[in-house]
């Protein structure tokens, strides 16, 4: 089973070592795994028997994961191709306070099947996100809808439901109907 | 003047999407995204308290959930797709319910002790009362004998018209999290010595004046009464506590008339 607080510590070790001597493709396995790893582990979770808001919490993180550090590998291919080191190591250096804040909890999660602190996990991942999305190390919504394979259509009846949902939610719903 | 920004109108502006040219929205969004955008331009008058942008976050997260469990998996890659097509749209939403939460508000400090004290010492046991007196719609007694479905709606459309006071219509009593709000709502009307007026935003009718609906239980008969608002609960909150209830777009009005007057 991959650890995910090991791995994020390895790819802090990668990432300072890339300061020095500058971005080596050929030593990228620790974002490799990181990769790897989430994908795999969002799959476990979603066939995990933990009810579906957990579910969800974790698959987020997860999710978040997978996304920021595959963004991230890009970016450093991208960085060694134009020689533009050290500008993007040390930009990915400053989220892997982020990816290790939240690694633990998923951890726990793989590991005993299950967590109590769904809600501290959602913040974690949340703040994960947007500091992903600020520092550019997140996909833009179109490539992210083409990478899952979602269509417009697919978008447009959940987005519907969704706004039924939350009127239901918030109480809003016209009772006449 | 102050705004305070309550939950329903917070998150009604953030669910939103455009794909193929159309835009999928709440049947409220437009109202709403109107006082929030100008709100952005005019951040001193806009509250969003750290309640509402809690409850916001909470009700998207739950109708969420409810999407996902509305959707049938054949199989495990369909639930993977439908699981990141919800991580999709709830970041892009929580995206514009942050952006909205940054740029409109002043937030000012709320102090929870006296807020908690105002909730259950002053707003419940008022609002208890007074729901007593209120009903969801009215219902003229007709005898139980008319069967007949238009015979009913006719005469109770005809009732209605006769009747001299229609009664107090209100939606019933409001959830803990809505008299968490209008506590908050309150606070800030006494921390500003009633010196300014303070404005709820809010498409929920625990909030706003009611539309007064009349029907019949029997045939299932319901309807709104064409441009008749109940303000009664609304206004009996606003002269006991302070805070005026009102819809997103009267507010807009008369938050334009107010900085059209200043620069004037």
């Amino acid at each position: 089973m991959f650890n995910y607080v090991e791995g994020c510590e390895r790819l802090r070790k990668m990432l300072n070592t890339f300061l020095v001597t500058g971005i080596d493709e050929v030593h990228l396995e620790p974002l490799d795994d990181l990769i790897k790893s989430s994908q795999i582990d969002e799959v476990k979770v979603l066939n995990s028997p933990q009810p579906l808001s957990q579910q969800r919490v974790l698959f987020g993180a997860l999710r978040n994961i997978h996304g920021t550090t595959d963004e991230m590998r890009a970016k450093l291919r991208i960085a060694r191709a134009i020689h533009e080191n050290p500008k993007t190591v040390e930009r990915a250096l400053e989220m892997i306070d982020s990816l290790c804040a939240v690694a633990p909890y998923i951890d726990e999660f793989l590991t005993e099947g299950g967590t109590k602190e769904s809600e501290k996990i959602n913040e974690l991942s949340r703040a994960l996100y947007r500091k992903a999305n600020y520092l550019g190390f997140y996909q833009n919504l179109a490539t992210q809808l083409k990478q899952a394979r979602i269509s417009e259509n697919d978008v447009e009846d959940f987005v519907k439901k969704l706004t039924e949902n939350i009127e239901i939610e918030v109480e809003t719903t016209d009772e006449t109907l | 003047m102050k705004i305070m920004v309550e939950t329903s109108v917070l998150i009604e502006a953030s669910i939103f999407w455009k794909c193929n040219g159309q835009s999928v929205k709440g049947f409220s969004f437009d109202k709403c995204t109107g006082l929030l955008f100008f709100l952005q331009e005019h951040p001193e008058f806009g509250i969003v308290t750290k309640t509402v942008e809690n409850e916001a976050r909470n009700a998207l997260d739950k109708a969420v959930l409810r999407t996902i469990r509305q959707t049938y998996f054949t199989d495990i890659k369909e639930k993977i797709r439908t699981m990141m097509m919800q991580h999709i749209v709830s970041n892009y939403c929580l995206d514009r319910l942050d952006k909205f939460v940054e740029e409109c508000s002043s937030r000012l400090p709320v102090d929870t002790k006296e807020r908690d004290r105002i909730k259950t010492q002053e707003i419940e046991p008022f609002l208890k009362d007074l729901v007593m007196k209120t009903v969801r719609y009215i219902q003229p007694s007709i005898p139980s004998f008319v069967k007949n479905r238009e015979v009913r709606e006719e005469i109770t459309d005809v009732i209605v018209k006769s009747l001299p006071s229609k009664g107090i219509v209100y939606k019933g009593m409001p959830a803990d999290r809505d008299l968490t709000i209008m506590a908050e709502a309150t606070f800030i009307c006494r921390k500003c010595k009633n010196k300014e007026k303070v404005y709820v935003a809010s498409i929920d009718n625990h909030f706003i004046p009611n539309k007064v609906q009349v029907g019949s239980y029997l045939s299932g008969y319901k309807k709104y009464l064409e441009n008749e608002l109940d303000p009664t609960v609304r206004d009996s909150l606003a002269t006991q506590f302070g805070f005026i209830g009102e819809e997103p777009a009267k507010i807009l009005e008369i938050a334009k008339q107010e900085t059209s007057g200043q620069t004037a």
